[in-house]
Order: structure tokens, then sequence, then C-alpha cells
């Protein structure tokens, strides 16, 4: 099997051991380095596993010809085929093989076994042999046979039906997905209750949230606790992400599936490539592999600005195509952006106590690095006080009490699994349109009826704080999804007025 | 300085009939001689002015309080005349240009001297709206540090009223009302929070007595808006009742930022800002650097 992108292609091995003609040993079929070094491991993993290496002239041809070939995984394939050509080994094998060798004839991990296992079940192939390590990919497919091999001998013995390999046991995706891990809760973060807030609404509507503050206020740990209050991975989710992640090489070993949404944050010197994916063999980027989870970046104006600019077309079309020498790719890309900013470079405007260091145009400058078109597309925008200090320290009494009323994410993620579940039924039929946040201008007329006091109220509110056309219509989205999160089916005036408070004011 | 703009550049003298009268009073020391000017002159632009002056370091709140005051003054028929230097006087610039206002800037270097991108690009704006640029430096006379003083005295000369936005301890608007009291002319501070810096000067001249703290009522005295407020004390029975808490409780407790209030009542964070902005709609309280006060 080859990968193009996220797709697999069935890739045949013919193995031709002529009796003709001086000993040698060729692969042709547009591999690269890794695949023409297979010859050396093959040799030796069919001689160290006590077979002999048939001393004759053999030509591998990897079909279809025209496609490059990369990667380690052709090596099984190939040893098998060519013991099988030399009667080595008498017997039928049905299904994918598919693995690296080793020089002792061990099988070795490889990236992208779920595909395999995928492209099976598509082409209604009853078996696959995947290495052991990464066998758990695929075993999360039903109807297939998965083949965990450990090494080469094994799996000749398995052919010669000597002795059999035990099948892998299909792991049901549903138990999985149930055994969150635990995390940061969100209770743990101190005061923040308007950003906390909009954390749930942002979960809740898949809506882009951008946070501004000084210095310590909690901007970063309010996004680590942001995973808790996300709703869990849909089965077929899961497959999606999983799908990326073995492609990428990705997958914890072991690991049959991803199991929760991914939360990516890339370090702020990430370039343009290690953003959107891509490399002369294309591979997904941190947008990608934060597909259906969340894109965290820490520091939004340290990003350099050209990276940032990257972001606008998979942010609008959610997915991302890339174009090599080698061909063209597309990976899906639908990640809520979380992103967090200091408001001046010293970090201290408008901060309470502390004075800001830094000059007007320095400021300017520094606001400039975040263009308008990314703003845009964020939803929520929302200032983070620091914490005062005597809050972190209260006395028991106090701090008690808070504890009492401060929610946790369990609560929290209940209202936002709640509120996501209308959104399902609101959608029903539109395809990739699951949140209220990927509505378009024509889908808020349709689903966002606002009454005529309502309406009224929103141009006021237009008229005052100067909202443009489309910070109106993002105001309506917000407060769709915040009517969704308190059961609503109309939206109201206080919906309106919360979301209005989310508006770009605060860059 | 591009040829183009050379060519709008005109003089006045003293003696002229057009000069403004309020420059010729005695106060004015030392005597202007001779403007420099772009834009169509305009006799009437100095009827009725008042001054916007400030730092150049402008907090949001001072951002915020200009947002109010200017559009009043405007609506009330104040040309707003100010410096061009970035900060308060910029922003007064603008958002005069946007109420639909009348701007007189006065530069304190020469009127074809090299300006800023953003300042440029604002004179030419101000000029289209039948605005002026005024100089008493010819041609490319570059700033120094005693023209800017000089500057204010213009500023103030030409002005019926002078209201500092925000200034720091060793503001030059401070100088600017210096200048006010030399000619009798009155001073208006927006007070500002005693942490702030951004407002040290203007707290320290309400302070010395030598300007007046530019409240509601004085706004509205200045611009003959007088039943804003009473119309909005009708109101109070309709309210609802945790809007009327809210209130109440912002007048007893002083300003809060959204987060203390929801730690101090039962009410969520959601539900706070939702009827947080309704009030500020409805004009009850207003937003200053995150903290909301009953007005």
């Amino acid at each position: 099997m080859a990968t193009v992108g996220l797709e697999a292609v069935e890739v045949t091995v013919e193995v031709d051991v002529a009796e003709r003609g001086f000993p040698a040993f060729d692969i042709v079929g547009l591999g690269d380095k890794a695949v023409s070094e297979s010859r050396a491991r093959v040799k030796k993993a069919i001689e160290n596993s006590g077979a002999s290496f048939p001393d004759k002239r053999i030509t591998v041809n990897l079909a279809p010809a025209d496609l490059p070939k990369e990667g380690s995984n052709y090596d099984l394939p190939i040893a098998i085929g060519i013991l099988l050509a030399n009667r080595e080994i008498e017997g039928e094998i049905e299904g994918y093989v598919y693995g690296e060798l080793g020089l002792d004839g061990s099988v070795k991990r490889c990236r992208g076994t779920l595909l395999v296992g995928m492209l099976a079940r598509e082409k209604k192939l009853s078996a696959v042999y995947v290495p052991i390590e990464t066998a758990a990919e695929a075993a999360v497919i039903p109807g297939i046979i998965v083949y965990p091999v450990r090494n080469l001998t094994e799996l000749i013995e398995h052919i010669r039906e000597e002795k059999k390999i035990e099948p892998m046991k299909t792991i049901e995706i549903l138990s999985l997905l149930d055994d969150a891990e635990p995390q940061v809760d969100i209770g743990e973060v101190v005061g923040q209750e308007v950003a906390k807030r909009a954390a749930e609404i942002a979960a809740a509507g898949g809506h882009n949230l951008l946070l501004v503050g000084p210095p310590g206020a909690g901007k970063t740990m309010l996004a680590k606790a942001f995973p808790s209050i996300l709703p869990p991975l849909l089965p077929e989710e899961s497959l999606e992400v999983t799908r990326i992640y073995s492609v990428a090489g990705m997958l914890p070993s072991g690991t049959a599936l991803m199991r929760r949404r991914p939360f990516r944050s890339p370090h702020h010197t990430t370039s343009m490539v290690g953003l959107i994916g891509g490399g002369s063999n294309p591979m997904p980027g941190e947008i990608s592999l934060a597909h259906l989870g969340v894109l965290f970046l820490d520091e939004l104006p340290e990003f350099s600005r050209s990276v940032l600019e990257v972001l606008r077309q998979p942010m609008e079309d959610q997915t991302v195509s890339i174009t090599r020498a080698m061909g063209k790719v597309q990976y899906p890309a639908s990640f809520l952006l979380l992103a967090s900013a200091n408001p001046c470079p010293c970090g201290y405007l408008n901060h309470p106590f502390k004075e800001c260091t830094c000059g007007e145009r320095v400021i300017n400058k520094y606001r400039a690095r975040i263009s308008g078109p990314i703003l845009d597309r964020i939803d929520l925008h929302v200032w983070v006080d620091p914490v005062e200090v005597n809050k972190l320290t209260s006395t028991d009494e106090r701090r008690e009490k808070l504890d009492e009323r401060g929610e946790n994410s369990t609560q929290v993620r209940e209202r936002v699994i709640s509120a996501r579940g209308k959104q399902q039924m609101r959608f029903t039929g539109i395809r990739g349109m699951y949140t209220n946040a990927q509505m378009g201008n024509k889908q808020v007329k349709i689903f966002c009826k606002l009454s005529e006091e309502v309406k009224q109220f929103l141009n006021t509110a237009a008229n005052k704080y100067n909202l443009s056309a489309r910070a109106y219509f993002k105001v309506i989205k917000v407060a769709r999804t915040i009517a969704d999160l308190e059961g609503m089916e109309e939206i109201l005036v206080n919906h309106i007025a919360e979301a209005v408070q989310y508006r770009e004011n605060v860059w | 300085m591009c040829d183009t703009e050379r060519v709008k550049e005109k003089e006045i003298d003293r003696d002229d009939k057009n000069f403004p009268e309020k420059l010729k009073s005695e106060l004015v020391r030392p005597i202007v001689k001779k403007l420099w000017y772009r834009g169509k002159w305009n006799s009437k632009l100095f009827e009725k002015c008042a001054a916007v002056v400030g730092a150049r370091k402008m907090s949001r709140y001072g951002k915020q309080a200009l947002g109010e005051i200017i559009p009043k003054l405007c609506g009330a028929g104040y040309t707003i005349v100010s410096g061009l230097m970035y900060g308060v006087d910029q922003e007064a610039h603008k958002l005069t240009l946007e109420c639909g206002g009348c701007a007189i800037a006065v530069l304190g270097y020469g009127i074809n001297a090299r300006m800023e991108e953003e300042a440029a690009r604002l004179a030419g704006k101000i000029v289209e709206r039948g605005g002026l640029i005024l100089s008493e430096y010819s041609d490319i006379t570059s700033a120094r540090i005693w023209t800017f003083p000089q500057r204010n005295r213009i500023v103030v000369g030409i002005s019926d009223v002078i209201v500092v936005a925000e200034a720091g301890e060793k503001s030059g608007s401070l100088n600017t009302a210096s200048w006010a009291r030399r000619m009798n002319k009155p001073v208006y501070a927006i007070p500002g929070s005693v942490f702030s810096p951004t407002s040290e000067g203007t707290n320290w001249l309400v302070a010395q007595g030598l300007a007046k703290a530019l409240t509601v009522t004085e706004l509205n005295t200045l611009t003959h808006d007088s039943n804003a407020k009473t119309q909005q004390k009708n109101s109070l029975e309709q309210m609802e009742e945790r809007e009327r808490e809210l209130i109440t409780k912002l007048k007893v407790e002083g300003p809060m930022g959204v987060n203390e209030i929801a730690r101090k009542s039962n009410l969520s964070a959601g539900e706070i800002l939702g009827r947080l902005l309704q009030l500020e709609i409805k004009g009850w309280v207003v937003e200053e650097r995150g903290m909301w006060k009953a007005v």
C-alpha cells in the first residue's frame, strides 16, 4: 500500500526469480531510497530467519509502476514474495502484507497501518498482516482479520500452516472512547468567570477564541483546561483523526485510536510548512493534526506574519491543499483556533496596577502583526484580567465558598454536549456542517430567526458599537450558541447582548 | 512632501480681514503675525472652537472618553482644535471627522515640514472635509523643543473652551492649560483613576483648581443637552429586577469587573455580560478599562 495524502492506494508486489542470468536483486516501480535499501534488509532478514535466499536473478516490481513509493513498509511483502516465488515456502496467503524488516527478521512498526485496514475493508479483503506494534490501529476496523506479525519466521510458519498466528480481537471503538484520561479541570482555574464562560461558548459552538491579557493572567492555564470541556469524539470522527495521525506516524505505539480531540500547541517559531503541512513528500501539518480538535497558538503576535496568513484559507475551507512537484494532496483541517496574546510587547497595557512602558508606535506595530482577515475569523474576543493575588490566597472560608460555586469540567461539558446535540439536529442534511461557527450568512438567515424586538436591539447595538456587517453576523452566530447552551429555540435580547460583549474590541 | 501638496499652502496676515479676531486679542502674547495654512479658509470655522488636547500616550479609558465627548461637542456646533500629534490629538481629529464635525489642526512645525505617515494621512483628510491645517512656521521649519509650547498658544488662542483629555505628570498639555489661564479661557480636564499614570496630570489640574472636572453634567451644560439624564430617571421603575440589582450593586460597591460581580452575586458571568451591555446602551452604566460603573 502506498499513501497519497490521506488516501491509500493498493500496491501489488510482483516477484520473479529467474533460473538464468547472473544472480542479482532489482526493485523497480519508482521506489525511493528506503525502498531500494530494502534489498539489503530483505536478504539478511530471510537468511537470519532460517530460510535460504536464492542465488538467482530476482526482479521485484511494485505496481502501479508510475506511482512514486516511499518508506520501508514494502520489506515484508517483498520477502514473502521472494520466498513464495522460490518455492521456499508452499502455501497461500490472502490479504495485505505490510511491514518493515529488521536484519534479524523482526517486523518493525510502520506508519499508516490504520489505512491498510481501511483499504482492506474497502476492497473486501478478509485479512491483513501488519507489524505487531501498530496492529491495534487496524484492529478497530470491523469485518477484517488482523494478524499481528512479530517476525518473519512467524509469518513463514503461518503460511506453511505449521503454526498459526493468533488473530487480534476487533477493538470496539466506543469502548475506547469512554475512558477519558485525567486533564486539567476548568474548576482549577481561579476566578476568570468571563474567560471561562467564553471558553464554554467556544467549545459549544466551535467558535474561534482570542484571549488577550497581561502575562500571568491565566490564559495558558485556561487553554490547557479547554480540552476537558470539549465533547467526546464520535466514532467516525475518531477514525478520521486517527487516519491523519497514522499517516504522520504519530500514533503512540500500542494505541488503536485517537480517543480524545487533539490539542496542538505549536511553538511560535513554527514554519509555514510545519503549520499547514508540506515537504517534498507531503506530510500533514499542525492544522491537520488539530483536525476536529483545537489548535492553540500561544502568543499569537509572536508568530511570523506570513505563517499566520497561511491560516486564512484553511480556516475558511476547513481543508488544506498542498501542491508539490510530487503531486497534490489534500488534508482535512477543521480546527478550533484558540489564541492568546499580550496586549502590547511589554504586556502591561491597561493593567490595573502596572504601567506599560511601550510607545504608541511600538504598540501599533505589535498590533499590526495580526491582520484584519485573521481577526475577522475569530468570533470571540475576550479580555483576561490579571488575577489579584489576594484572590488566589484568600482566606479558607472564602476559598471554600468559591470552590462550591466554581463549576468543574464535567458540568460544563454536559452543557456543551447538549448544545452540540442541538446543532447536530439543526444541520442534519447539510454535509460537513456540525457547528454554529461554520454557518455562512445564508444559513444564519435560515437558522437564526430574530424577533422584531431582538432585531431592533441588535441594530441599536450595532450603531452604538460601530459593528461592521461581518461583525453583525458573528454576533448572531455567537448568540445562537448561547441560546443553544440554555436550551432555547429562540434567540433573546440577553443572548444578543452577551454576544456583543465578545466583539472585536480587545485587540 | 510632494509638490502637489505644496501648491495648496497659503498664508494669511494679521491685517487680513479674515484673520481670526480671537488671535488678535491682547492676551495672546507673543503676537501671531502671520499664519500659513492648508485647506480652504473659512472664517466660520473659528466662530465656536473647542480645543481637545492630551498626552501622546493614550489609555483605553482616554479613547473611550473621547468617543463620548467629541460627538457631543461636534453636535453642539464646536469646531475641534488639536495638534495633530499622535495619541489624544490624532484620536480627537479622527473622531471629529467620523462624526462629521469640523477640525482644525495647529502644527508645531513648518507647514511643509515632513510629517509622519499617519499624521500626513489625517491632515489630508481634514483638508478634504473642509477643515484647516495651521502653522505659524513657514515651509519646512523643523520642530524644536520650544515650537510646541508656542503652538499651544495658538490652539488656546482660537478656542473658546479647552478640554484636556489625558495627561501624565509632565505632559505638554499642562502647558496648554497654563496658556489658557493666561488668556482666561475655561479649562476642563477629564478626571481619571488615582492609580492611572496617564491621568496624573489631569487629576493634578483639577486638584489645583486650574481646571474643572469634566463630568457628565458639565458636558451637558457645555453642549446644552440638559434633558439626557432626566429621561433615564423615569424608566428606573420599569427596569427588570435583576438590572436594578446590578445598578444598585455598582452604585454601592463602586466600579467592578465582571469577574468580581459574578463572584459577589448569584448571576452567571454570561448573564451579567448581557445585562451590562443592555444597561450601557440605555446609558445607565459605562465601562472603563474593564471596570463597570453606574453613571
